[in-house]
């Protein structure tokens, strides 16, 4: 059912004003409260279809329809609203003075009132470990801390979609954890999430599928299961099986052990065991 | 990149102006310049014009050089309209002069941007005598034309997807709303440029005073004769008195 997609990317050409062809024909449909990964070698048009959603970029050829509106007919600033983009490079987009201003920007813009503003701003600064710098410049924090200053921004005026542009890139394991926590709260929110990523683990926890992106096509759409226990599948998009996966598959070839789903590590410790005790 | 600067920006092809060492260039590009200054008469003018013409089109940069051509149409029509309107005498002729002089101007020193690399056009700066802190900014500011026009495109895409409407309000507000846009752009801009300043420094930038180089410029016969004809054109404004020929 059409009605049913948030975001729906038919026949998508998209051809950078140099002349290079990043997009060669791209369908995909991303349902209401779908969770979903974009994975791809670097260069393979990830960051560019993304960029489609909120119609910061438009089709060259092909359409982008957001809740079954065309992105080429309706001002990026109005789907922004319904989409939050956090791009891959933090320096880009923060305007503010304060770190506080930062995250209250997008919602002044879109006319919360005074007091949501208020309300959001803390919760979500403290959300992203960031609450202690509210008075700070933006440009003073690390790079880490300014990504998540973006993530904080975009999610505290609640938007419906939000796309995440690598968001665990340079983050230390605590912070990680955070934006783990930030990713659970989005499932139990039922938000749409697309999220682009090159960290697998990161991404077998959250996600209810993997798009695999390759020189500007999707070569595959499936359960993450599928897709990372699937080495030739995730060659084809230049990218490695985590070392679960490729410890399964070893043991698979052994007679040890058959992965149907990606495993836990007690699974393969207990497949080893029973074995050994045979 | 907007159509006026596509003037100076330099795409590769292999033809016989490229090839041609950039100081003889730069010798054929004064030397129509300097020409056209100096000569008074039309006929002269369209001359000039025509060569410079022909090279830019053996140079295979015709495509590229007519959005400057309609860029400076405006200015031109300006320079002729001045002119009719504040010579005393025969104000048609001399305006007509002086717009194809401008013509003229423009478009040899076009020829020689479109068909010079930049890098070229340092180390020729270079063999003059021009210390290289000096043309590693001219050919780095060059290069950051592009890079800077692709970061305005893309703080604004930031910027509206934040809902931020820069042509939201009246005109003072819209001034405003562009400080939006500037401050990301030069705080990336500076660092950026440290950033660069770094790496130079890694790579032991300014450690001797005169470095080897991997390219040098060297003159070749082609050159030689580029050189003849540019002193020849450089001449030419005499040729009418000379010859004894009563042109306008
Ligand atoms: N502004 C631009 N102009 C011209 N070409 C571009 C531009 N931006 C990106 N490209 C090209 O388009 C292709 C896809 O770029 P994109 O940024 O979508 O890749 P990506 O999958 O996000 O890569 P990464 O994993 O490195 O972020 C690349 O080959 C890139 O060189
Ligand atoms: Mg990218």
């Amino acid at each position: 059912m059409e009605s049913e997609a948030a975001i729906q990317v038919e026949n998508l050409r998209y051809v950078y004003p140099g002349g290079y062809e990043a997009l060669k024909g791209v369908n995909l449909a991303v349902k209401k409260g779908e969770f979903i990964a974009i994975m791809g070698e670097n260069g393979s048009g990830k960051t560019t279809l993304i960029k489609h959603f909120n119609g910061v970029l438009k089709p060259t050829e092909g359409r982008v329809l957001i809740d079954g509106v065309d992105t080429r007919e309706t001002p990026v600033s109005k789907l922004s609203r319904k989409v939050g983009i956090v791009f891959q490079n933090p320096d880009h987009q923060l305007f503010s003075e304060t770190v506080w201003d930062e995250v209250a920007f997008p919602m002044k813009n879109f006319g919360f009132p005074e007091q949501v503003v208020k309300e959001r701003t803390e919760r979500f600064l403290k959300l992203m470990g960031l609450y202690s710098y509210r008075d700070k410049s933006p440009y003073l924090l690390s790079l880490g801390e300014r990504k998540r200053l973006t993530i904080a921004a975009v999610l505290a005026y609640d938007p419906e979609i939000i796309v995440l542009d690598e968001p665990t890139a340079g983050q230390d394991y605590i912070q990680k954890e955070h934006i783990s926590g930030t990713m659970n709260l989005l499932r139990t929110m039922q938000k749409t999430v697309v999220i682009v990523t090159h960290d697998m683990e990161f991404v077998v926890q959250y996600v209810d599928r993997i798009v695999l992106m390759s020189r500007g096509r999707i070569v595959a759409s499936a359960s993450p299961h599928e897709v990372l226990l699937n080495p030739s599948l995730l060659a084809s998009a230049g990218l490695m099986p985590p070392q679960l996966a490729r410890l399964a598959l070893q043991l698979s070839r052994a007679g040890i052990y058959t992965p149907r789903r990606l495993p836990e590590t007690g699974e393969i410790v207990d497949a080893v065991l029973k074995r050994w005790h045979r | 990149m907007s159509s006026p600067l596509q003037a100076f920006k330099y795409v590769p092809k292999d033809t016989f102006m490229d090839r041609l060492d950039p100081r003889s260039k730069f010798a054929l590009s004064l030397s129509l310049l300097a020409a056209s200054l100096a000569s008074p008469q039309l006929t002269m003018q369209l001359v000039y014009l025509a060569l410079a013409t022909l090279l830019i089109a053996a140079a295979k940069r015709l495509a590229q050089w007519t959005p400057t051509l309609k860029a400076i149409s405006p200015l031109v029509a300006a320079i002729f309209a001045a002119n009719l309107i504040f010579t005393p005498g025969m104000p048609l002729t001399y305006a007509t002069l002086m717009a194809l002089r401008f013509f003229t101007v423009t478009t040899s020193f076009t020829l020689f941007f479109l068909t010079t690399t930049p890098d070229d056009l340092s180390l020729a700066l270079e063999e003059m005598g021009v210390p290289r802190e000096y043309t590693l900014m001219f050919t780095m500011s060059l290069r950051f034309v592009p890079t800077l026009a692709d970061d305005v495109e893309t703080v604004t895409a930031a910027l509206l997807s934040r809902g931020f409407q820069l042509d939201r309000g009246n005109i003072i507000q819209r001034a405003k709303n562009y400080v939006y846009l500037l401050v990301p752009l030069i705080i990336y801009e500076v660092r950026r440029s440290l950033m660069i300043a770094e790496a130079l420094e890694a790579r032991a930038f300014g450690a001797t005073k005169k470095p080897t180089r991997l390219y040098t410029l060297k003159m070749k016969k082609p050159d030689y004769l580029v050189l003849i004809a540019s002193a020849l054109i450089a001449v030419s404004p005499l040729a009418p008195a000379i010859l004894n020929l009563s042109i306008i």
